[in-house]
């Protein structure tokens, strides 16, 4: 009987060193490497990598549009820029959980 | 924990060969032989017969000639050595993980084994992420982007779900889905288990990136996708991750929903026959559901698993949590 700390310990040292070595088997076993220049459907494309990969934002961009109907919400109730909604939120949650921590006192002290 | 070298030897022995790697990756070429034979027959084809019996060796072989290939490497901003690193990193997590099953002859049981679970299974996520995201083509990008979006919903269900089922069937501050698997149920219990095994089926389905939720994936139709400017070993990596991820799940799925060997016992050979029928069942369902729909597109899929597979893993917790503290 181990704990649940310990099992995650072992399970990440047995994932993380033997993933290493079968990287390393895999990377030994195969027949070479053939290095190529950036290309994009087959033709050569010499600066692709810079310009028109999408970067960090568009991947961003790509997650606001599929989760759109949530990220509308929290952007015009929560996160909308301006100080004072960010402020009403804050205090509203903290008398949320002074409610919670006074019941929870109460009904188990 | 003290472990002496009898007990390290049968761990090793567990996680590289049974029910580890080597098990679960045969296991995870035969889940891809079916995937692949249902498929063909639903669109008039005849699926792989060349290599072995009823073509049952045809993934080995995709996956060996894969991995024995030139590995393709770009020039520029291909990150391949860190990839392949992560890509195999999930490979053996999801190895280390089958020896929560009791299958294993070692088994590490502890309370909450199942956060465990999920954390160690979310190592498998990261491989399939990284592939993409390594990649300079802004193809790959597209797909991993995709990926990312289906994993804000997949992975709370499958975190939920695993949680809600070992919490129904061993209590909810134990919650162990090693434990779970052994345990008896009863009536008050089934709520739970019937919808975390819902949920757990759709995760199944989106994690192995089967029809309607393999648009991350996306072969040849969809411009993009995770694997597409990938070939050569990274590809047959990726391939074997893909199958032990599917394998792994349907496994998960028989052992703790459909309870592995019952009404027989782990002790008896019947039961073993079972297990098997068991996931072949849970396979077969699962293709041929994908062989018979289309795929979604991005926002359809992650609004289909957030309805169906999300709820119901949030209705599972709410039918363990009502059966732990008001029943029982």
């Amino acid at each position: 009987m181990v704990d649940p700390g310990t099992l995650g310990l072992i399970f990440s040292v047995t994932a993380l060193v033997g993933g290493l070595i079968l990287a390393v088997i895999v990377a030994v076993t195969k027949r070479g490497v053939r290095e190529t220049e950036p290309y994009l459907c087959g033709e050569s494309e010499a600066d692709f990598s810079d310009s028109i990969s999408p970067s960090a934002t568009e991947v961003q961009w790509g997650l606001e549009k599929t989760l759109s109907s949530w990220v509308s919400f929290v952007r015009t109730k929560i996160h909308t820029g301006v100080i004072d909604d960010w402020w009403s939120l804050m205090i509203a949650w903290a008398a949320i959980l002074l409610i919670v921590s006074v019941v929870r006192g109460w009904v188990w002290p | 924990m003290a472990m002496n070298w009898v007990e390290l030897l049968l761990y090793l022995f567990a996680v590289a060969v049974f029910p580890g790697f080597v098990f679960l990756s045969l296991l995870g070429t035969f889940t891809e032989w079916i995937e692949r034979k249902v498929a063909a027959r639903a669109q008039n084809r005849m699926g792989p017969t060349y290599v072995g019996p009823m073509g049952l060796l045809q993934p080995i072989a995709d996956i060996l000639k894969l991995l024995w290939a030139k590995e393709l490497v770009i020039s520029r901003g291909f990150s391949w050595r860190v990839t392949l690193f992560l890509v195999s990193t999930g490979v053996m997590a999801l190895s280390a993980s089958t020896l929560l099953m009791p299958i294993s002859p070692i088994r590490l049981s502890t309370p909450l084994d199942s956060l465990v679970l999920v954390y160690v299974l979310f190592y498998s996520t990261l491989g399939f992420l990284a592939i993409g995201f390594s990649s300079p083509s802004p193809f790959g990008v597209v797909g991993s982007s995709r990926m990312l979006s289906i994993v804000c919903v997949v992975e709370p269900a499958a975190a939920i779900s695993i949680y809600a089922i070992s919490a129904a069937l061993t209590g909810m501050g134990t919650a162990s889905v090693s434990e779970a698997m052994t345990a008896q149920v009863g009536l008050q219990q089934s709520p739970a288990l019937v919808l975390g095994g819902v949920s757990l089926f759709l995760v199944m389905m989106a994690k192995s990136l089967l029809k309607p939720f393999d648009i991350p994936e996306a072969e040849t139709e969809v411009a993009g996708g995770v694997v597409a400017d990938v070939g050569g070993p990274l590809l047959g990596m990726f391939r074997i991750l893909h199958d032990m991820e599917a394998a792994f799940l349907a496994l998960l799925l028989t052992l703790l929903v459909l309870r592995g060997p019952y009404p027989f016992s782990y002790a008896d050979p019947l039961g073993w026959v079972l297990i098997g029928v068991k996931f072949v069942l849970v396979v077969l369902a699962a293709t041929t559901l994908s062989a018979s729909l289309g795929r979604l597109r991005i926002e359809q899929g992650v609004a289909l698993l957030g309805k169906h597979s999300l709820l119901a893993s949030i209705a599972a917790l709410g039918a363990a949590a009502l059966n732990y503290y008001v029943v029982a």
